[in-house]
């Protein structure tokens, strides 16, 4: 692993939603879905893009794979700015690049088996001779944990474990290296999420995979990722390794997050609440911090400016006037 | 290469029994089979030209429907409703042995009899007769007036769908300019200034029809656009032309198909009411609604002229919207 060059740099990637307007009117406002985030992921880890519904990470799963165009900002990969790229290189990039996605109902089209749903990626990007399809096919359901005789049959013959096992090998079907899961596990039950959560492990090992895992479940993201991301209305307000991150998180958001993990014991004291409110609209995002209307340790300076992402130390970064400069000693009450 | 497996829970499958619930519809798909084999067999079952003829030492299979070069010679089949054979010689004629064309003067305007079971009209035509084979050209005015609406719905709604942006805005003006315009006015001018012809007839009202398609198929393109399955196939790479025809249009057809069969029994009473108006098919070629212009001048005594040919458009009309309405209640799962 080379820790000097990212396997994918994404550096001041903005997508700003038009809100209102039509074919001459001018739009009246933008959804600010993702704000300027730039992070860089290293080849062969497993990264985790934390944060609450509307904070703009699935749009990041998204831009990076071109899914949606970014409005600014650029993203590398292997040193090839994607966003640059026209269809044609684009097609070649999609083999190295997959995305698993979130609803195993939705994310499978119900009108094809999984045979012909396969055999159609290898086919179009000529992974394996024709003759091979149905036994490339084969290898691929059993790297996944299915049974080759899965394959004539349609998705609803199928639970949401094994559907999203489909999803993942045809994901794999191109043999990509870097994999984007937007929220792999979070419409499973808890005792499927563990299957698949240990499948993506075992295949990022036998495969050389590199991960971005968007998820809100804090235990799954300790659960497999080395370093985090924490996210608050498309900007990202912390970056650190996971233990450091659940051990000594330092951004008040990401405490908020972190109290907010239910513990198994119950007589711990409950959590304290320390977001108050509601996530403010990204339409309309707060002046400063976009944290600082539900941040108990709010200051003057906060309302005004936006924090930048500062170094705490050499990997754990976080945007924040108050804690991020601060030594431990000289932690502010809560107001 | 891409191998089917037959599949109890498929969704058709699953439209089939949910629409054998509904007894009416199942009804009237059965009458709409039935005209479709009646206007299929026609030439079998009202014709004046016979089935089998043994003629000269020569047995002749299925004149009716091949031109035999010896009986043409002969001008036979013009004349088979006054031909009789000879000793030696034999025919088998259709159950109803008169062509939807032959006149017969000395019959003309009789009422329903054992003869001419549902009457003659003003020539001495068999009215059964004329029903029957104007019930091929209905049907297939039908069929290929909403076949051509279907292909241009289709096509326009998905790419409207689908694009989005300005694709969307310029196909939804030019459904809104096609809806603003009465259909029926518009097919009446222009059929005013084109040929007389059946072709021109399906062409004109497919032409005039897919509006309502279009924007069928546009709105489940929306709906299917935003499904994980074509962000997977877009992120796989696949192309835009195979996401579309391959993965969205089998998911957005479902409506489509309801909305073809109101749109049959539409076309149906459209090319009705244009042959009535005297824009339809140029006579003597015999549609249903050709048949109600002809009893026009009859109808205080032959009340046979009027009221079979319209009971058939009523049938054929109502049967299709009952199985419309069947096939829509099939498919929508809210109604399970």
């Amino acid at each position: 692993m080379n820790n000097h060059t990212p396997y994918l740099k994404v550096d001041n990637l903005t997508k700003y939603y038009p809100v209102g307007g039509g074919l001459f009117a001018k739009a009246r406002n933008y959804v600010r879905a993702v704000d300027h985030v730039s992070f860089n992921v290293y080849s062969g880890e497993t990264v985790s893009l934390v944060g609450e519904s509307g904070s703009g990470k699935t749009t990041v799963a998204r831009l990076i794979l071109r899914l949606v165009e970014p409005t600014d900002g650029s993203i590398y990969f292997d040193g090839v700015d994607l966003t640059k790229l026209n269809s044609k290189e684009l097609r070649s990039i999609r083999r190295k690049i997959q995305i698993i996605f979130q609803d195993p109902y939705s994310s499978l089209n119900p009108r094809m088996t999984v045979y012909s749903m396969l055999a159609e990626v290898l086919h179009v990007h000529r992974i394996v001779p024709k003759e091979q399809i149905t036994g490339h096919i084969e290898q691929l359901l059993q790297l996944v944990g299915l049974n080759a005789d899965a394959m004539y049959r349609y998705p609803h013959e199928f639970s949401g474990g094994q559907r999203q096992r489909i999803g993942i090998a045809r994901a794999l079907a191109v043999n990509p290296s870097f994999l984007v899961a937007d929220e792999p596990v979070s419409a499973l039950d808890v005792s499927v999420q563990a299957q698949i959560l240990n499948l993506l492990m075992e295949l990022q090992e036998k495969l050389h995979l590199t991960y971005l895992i968007i998820s809100h479940d804090l235990g799954v993201v300790r659960h497999i990722s080395d370093r985090v991301l924490v996210m608050y209305l498309g900007r990202i307000v912390e970056e650190a390794p996971t233990e450091t991150l659940f051990e000594s998180p330092n951004h008040p958001y990401t405490k908020a997050l972190m109290s907010a993990i239910p513990k198994p014991d119950p007589s711990a004291s409950l959590p304290k609440l320390l977001a108050r409110g509601e996530p403010p609209s990204p339409v309309n995002p707060p002046s400063g911090c976009s944290f600082h209307p539900r941040c108990p340790y709010a200051t003057e300076k906060c309302k005004n400016e936006s924090p930048p992402l500062q170094n705490i130390s050499d990997t754990h970064r976080s945007a924040c006037w108050v804690f991020a400069k601060n030594s431990e000693d000289k932690i502010p009450q809560p107001i | 290469m891409f191998r089917k497996s037959a599949n109890p829970h498929s969704y058709y499958n699953t439209v089939w029994r949910e629409f054998c619930k509904h007894r009416l519809s199942l009804l009237a798909l059965f009458i709409i089979a039935m005209l479709g084999l009646i206007a299929v067999m026609a030439p079998f079952i009202a014709n004046d030209i016979p089935i089998l003829l043994y003629k000269g030492g020569k047995l002749y299979i299925f004149p009716n429907i091949f031109t035999y070069s010896d009986l043409q010679a002969e001008n036979l089949y013009a004349n088979f409703d006054r031909w009789k054979p000879s000793s030696g010689e034999w025919m088998l004629k259709p159950p109803i042995p008169y062509g939807p064309l032959n006149q017969e003067l000395e019959q003309s305007l009789q009422g329903p009899n054992r003869t001419h079971w549902l009457g003659t009209d003003d020539r001495g035509r068999d009215v059964l007769s004329r029903m029957i084979w104007g019930s091929r050209l209905s049907l297939s005015v039908g069929f290929v007036a909403v076949g051509i609406a279907v292909i241009i719905g289709v096509i326009l709604g998905s790419l409207s769908g689908y694009f989005g942006k300005w694709v969307d805005t310029v196909v939804l003006r030019f459904i809104e300019l096609m809806l603003v315009i009465p259909t029926f006015f518009l097919i009446i001018t222009v059929m005013a200034f084109l040929p007389p012809s059946i072709w021109t007839i399906m062409i004109v009202i497919g032409l005039t029809g897919w509006p309502g398609v279009a924007r069928l198929v546009r709105g489940e393109f929306l709906k299917q656009k935003q499904m994980e399955y074509v962000l997977a196939s877009r992120a796989l790479g696949l192309s835009n032309s195979r996401i579309m025809f391959r993965h969205i249009l089998p998911n957005a057809m479902g409506p489509v198909f309801v909305s073809a069969t109101f749109g049959l029994a539409g076309a149906i009473l459209m090319e009705s009411g244009l042959s009535f108006l005297g824009f339809g098919v140029p006579p003597p070629t015999p549609s249903w609604g050709e048949l109600l212009k002809q009893s026009q001048g009859y109808v205080d005594f032959a009340w046979w002229l009027v009221l079979f040919p319209g009971l058939a458009i009523f049938i054929t009309v109502t049967a299709f919207n009952l199985v419309g309405e069947g096939l829509r209640d099939a498919m929508d799962p809210r109604l399970r």
